[in-house]
C-alpha cells in the first residue's frame, strides 16, 4: 500500500517537529492495535488450527480433544488416501477444472452481447438475467433432477458441468459487463473501421483486455465448484460419482458417523481446505480488487 | 456516465431494429437481411445464455409451478391428482414447515443484522492504518476459504460437549459448559456463532466500500474540526449506503435458503427440529419423493419460498431511498 505508508511517514516526520508525546501515543496506539488484531487472528484461525492440529493425532488422542499431539502422524495423510478419496479428486478435478475453463469464458461471452452488441430485446433480456439471481436455486433443482433422470444425467458428471457453460452466472455476467464498460470504445472502434466483425474484435482486443476480471472470475468459481456440496448431492447417488466435497459430507455427516476417527477426518479435510487456501494466497490481490470492480458499482 | 456514451458511439446510429426505415423500397428479403446485419452479432453472443435461460431457469421454473399443484409426483410416474390448493393446504397443516418457517425467519433476523453490523466493524478495524494490516486481512479472511462441509465436520467435533475444544476453553476461563448442539435451544445460537467465522466475506465487500470513499470529505471535516464519532456517522455511513444495500439484498436471499451450514453441523433437522430450516424441509421431502409421492409438495414449498424471496426483495428495493449513490445519475 504505498499511498498510507507516504502518509504516514509525513505525518510522523511532522510529528517530530512539533510534539514528541504524539509519537509515543502513536506508539501505544498502534501497539494496542496490533494486540487486538493478533487476539481476533488467534479466534479467527481457531478451526484451521485445530484441523491442522487433529489431522496431526493419534486416533485416540483426537477423540479425546487433545490441544498439541504428543507425536506427529504425518502417516495419517497418506492412510487416507483410499482409492474412494482417488476418485472422488478425480472427480472433482474434472468439474472443477472444465468449469473454471468455460465459466469465466461464457460469462465475457455474452456480457459482449451486452456492452458492445445491439439487438432487439437487449435490455429485456439483461433484465431477466439479473432477476434470476433472486430465484431461489432449489425452485429450479427439483424438476432439473427429473429432466436428468430422463435424459440419464442421474449419477453423471454432466449437470455439474453443463449450465455453468451456458451464460456462466448471473452474477458473472454482471461483473463481467461492469468490466467491459470501462474499456474505451476509441480502442474497438479503430479495429471495426478496419473491417473486423464482433468477433474478432471480442477474441483479439476483448479476451486479452478482460484477463484481471476474468482471473477473479476463475479464483471464484474455482474455490466455489471445490467447495459446493448441495449440487453434487441432489444428482450424483452412486458413490464412484461423488466429488471431494460430497464424499466428506456423506461419509463424516451422515446417519453412520463416528466410522472414523477425528484425525482421519480432519486429514482429509486437510486435503480439502488446502487448495483452496493456496489459490487465495496466491491471488488475494486479484481476489480483493475483482471485489472492488464488482461489488461496489453493484 | 461515460460508458452510456461509449453504449451510444458503439451500438450503430440507428436504433437496433428499425422496420419503417427498413420498408419502402427495399423488399421483404432485403429488410430480413438488414435486421440480421444489425442483430445478427448480438443473438450469436447471447445465444448460450439464452438457451441456458430456457433449459436450466424457465423450464423447470414452469414444471415446477405445474408439479406443484398435483397431490402424487414420484418422478417415475407422471403427476397425479390435480388440486390448486392441495398442497398449500398441506403446507399450512404441516407443524415441520411451520417451524421451518420460524427457524428460518428467526435465523434470518438474527443472522443478517448481526453479520452486517460485526463485519462492518471488523471492516473499519481493519482499515486502520497501521504496518502489516494486509496479513491480518488475509489471516481473517481464511476461514472463508474452508468449504462449509470442512467446517461443518471440524465445528462438530469442536463443540462436542464433552471433547471439544469450545468447552475445554470455556471451562479454563472459568466458565460453565455450554450445550451447543446437544440442547433444542442452545442449536440455533451455536450455528449463529459458527457462522461469524465466514465475516471474512463480508469484510472484504465492505473494505473495498470503504477504500473508496474520497480522503477529500475527511479533510473537510477536519478542517470543521469534526470528531472522529461525527465522521463515522456522517461521512462514513452515508457513503456506505450503497454496500450497505447490495449485502443487505444478498444476505436476506441467502438467509432464507439456509441449508448446508444447517445439514452439515446436525443430522436433518438437529435436536427436536431446532435447526430445520425451509431448504432443509424441502430436500428432505425431495429425497422421500419417489417412495412417497411428495414431489409436489416439495415443489409448492420451493415456489411459496420464491413468492416469500421475492416479496421481501421487493420491499428492500421499494425501501431503498435512503441509498445515497454518489454523485453520479
Amino acid at each position: 500500500m504505498p499511498d498510507y505508508s507516504t502518509v504516514q511517514s509525513a505525518a510522523s516526520s511532522s510529528a517530530m517537529h512539533t510534539h514528541k508525546h504524539i509519537d509515543k501515543k502513536k506508539i501505544i496506539k498502534h501497539t494496542v492495535t496490533h494486540f487486538f488484531l493478533v487476539i481476533l487472528c488467534i479466534i479467527f484461525l481457531l478451526p484451521i488450527f485445530y484441523m491442522v492440529t487433529t489431522s496431526l493425532m493419534s486416533a485416540v488422542e483426537s477423540g479425546q480433544g487433545k490441544f498439541i499431539p504428543t507425536a506427529l502422524h504425518f502417516e495419517n495423510y497418506v492412510e487416507v488416501l483410499s482409492p474412494e478419496l482417488l476418485t472422488f479428486f478425480k472427480n472433482t478435478v474434472i468439474v472443477v477444472g472444465l468449469n473454471v475453463i468455460f465459466i469465466p469464458f461464457s460469462a465475457l461471452f455474452t456480457a459482449f452481447a451486452f456492452v458492445r452488441c445491439k439487438f432487439v430485446g437487449q435490455n429485456i433480456l439483461f433484465t431477466i438475467i439479473l432477476s434470476t439471481m433472486m430465484i431461489p436455486a432449489i425452485v429450479c433443482q427439483i424438476p432439473m433432477f427429473v429432466v436428468y433422470v430422463k435424459i440419464g444425467w442421474l449419477n453423471t458428471l454432466w449437470p455439474l458441468i453443463v449450465p455453468g457453460i451456458l451464460g456462466g452466472g448471473a452474477g458473472n455476467i454482471f461483473l463481467a459487463r461492469q468490466y467491459m464498460r470501462t474499456i474505451p470504445s476509441t480502442l474497438d472502434e479503430a479495429a471495426t473501421i478496419d473491417g473486423a466483425n464482433r468477433f474478432q474484435v471480442f477474441f483479439s482486443i476483448f479476451m486479452p483486455l478482460c484477463k484481471p476480471i476474468a482471473m477473479f472470475m476463475m479464483i471464484t468459481t474455482f474455490t466455489g465448484m471445490w467447495n459446493d456440496v448441495v449440487t453434487p448431492m441432489l444428482y450424483l447417488r452412486q458413490e464412484s460419482t461423488w466429488t471431494l466435497a460430497l464424499g466428506i459430507y456423506n461419509w463424516f455427516t451422515g446417519p453412520v458417523t463416528g466410522s472414523s476417527a477425528p484425525n482421519m477426518r480432519m486429514a482429509i479435510g486437510m486435503y480439502m481446505l488446502v487448495p483452496c487456501a493456496i489459490v487465495f494466497f496466491i491471488f488475494q490481490k486479484q481476489l480483493i480488487d475483482g471485489v472492488q470492480m464488482g461489488a461496489v458499482k453493484g | 456516465m461515460v460508458t452510456d456514451a461509449n453504449e451510444k458511439a458503439l451500438g450503430g446510429e440507428e436504433p437496433a431494429f428499425s422496420p419503417r426505415k427498413a420498408g419502402g423500397t427495399a423488399s421483404g428479403s432485403d429488410r430480413f437481411k438488414k435486421f440480421i446485419k444489425k442483430n445478427g452479432a448480438g443473438f450469436i453472443f447471447a445465444l448460450p445464455v439464452t438457451l441456458g435461460l430456457i433449459f436450466f431457469t424457465a423450464y423447470p421454473l414452469l414444471s415446477s409451478l405445474y408439479y406443484s399443484f398435483f397431490k402424487e409426483y414420484t418422478v417415475l410416474r407422471d403427476p397425479e391428482g390435480f388440486d390448486l390448493f392441495y398442497n398449500l393446504n398441506r403446507m399450512f397443516n404441516d407443524p415441520e414447515w411451520v417451524k421451518a418457517v420460524v427457524n428460518t425467519i428467526i435465523y434470518t433476523v438474527v443472522n443478517v443484522p448481526l453479520t452486517m453490523v460485526l463485519s462492518f466493524m471488523l471492516a473499519v478495524f481493519l482499515n486502520s492504518k497501521v504496518k502489516g494490516i494486509g496479513v491480518y486481512r488475509v489471516l481473517i479472511y481464511l476461514p472463508c476459504t474452508m468449504s462449509v462441509v470442512v467446517s461443518g465436520v471440524a465445528w462438530r467435533l469442536l463443540v462436542d460437549v464433552d471433547f471439544g475444544w469450545m468447552n475445554q476453553i470455556l471451562n479454563a476461563v472459568g466458565l460453565p459448559s455450554y450445550s451447543f448442539l446437544d440442547k433444542a435451544s442452545s442449536s440455533m445460537p451455536t450455528m449463529i456463532f459458527v457462522g461469524l467465522w465466514g465475516l471474512g466475506g463480508s469484510m472484504v465487500l465492505w473494505l473495498s466500500q470503504l477504500k473508496n470513499i474520497s480522503p477529500e470529505l475527511y479533510e473537510a471535516a477536519d478542517l470543521d474540526g469534526a470528531s472522529s464519532v461525527r465522521k463515522f456517522f456522517f461521512i462514513t455511513i452515508p457513503m456506505c449506503t450503497p454496500m450497505i444495500f447490495y449485502n443487505l439484498v444478498m444476505s436476506v436471499i441467502a438467509s432464507f435458503q439456509v441449508f448446508a451450514q444447517a445439514a452439515t453441523l446436525v443430522q436433518g433437522g438437529g435436536k427436536e427440529n431446532s435447526l430445520l430450516f425451509y431448504v432443509t424441509k424441502i430436500y428432505s421431502e425431495y429425497n422421500t419423493c419417489v417412495s412417497q409421492g411428495t414431489m409436489g409438495y416439495a415443489c409448492a414449498m420451493a415456489w411459496v419460498l420464491f413468492v416469500i424471496v421475492a416479496c421481501f426483495t421487493a420491499i428492500i428495493f421499494k425501501s431503498s431511498k435512503w441509498v445515497f449513490y454518489g454523485g453520479e445519475e
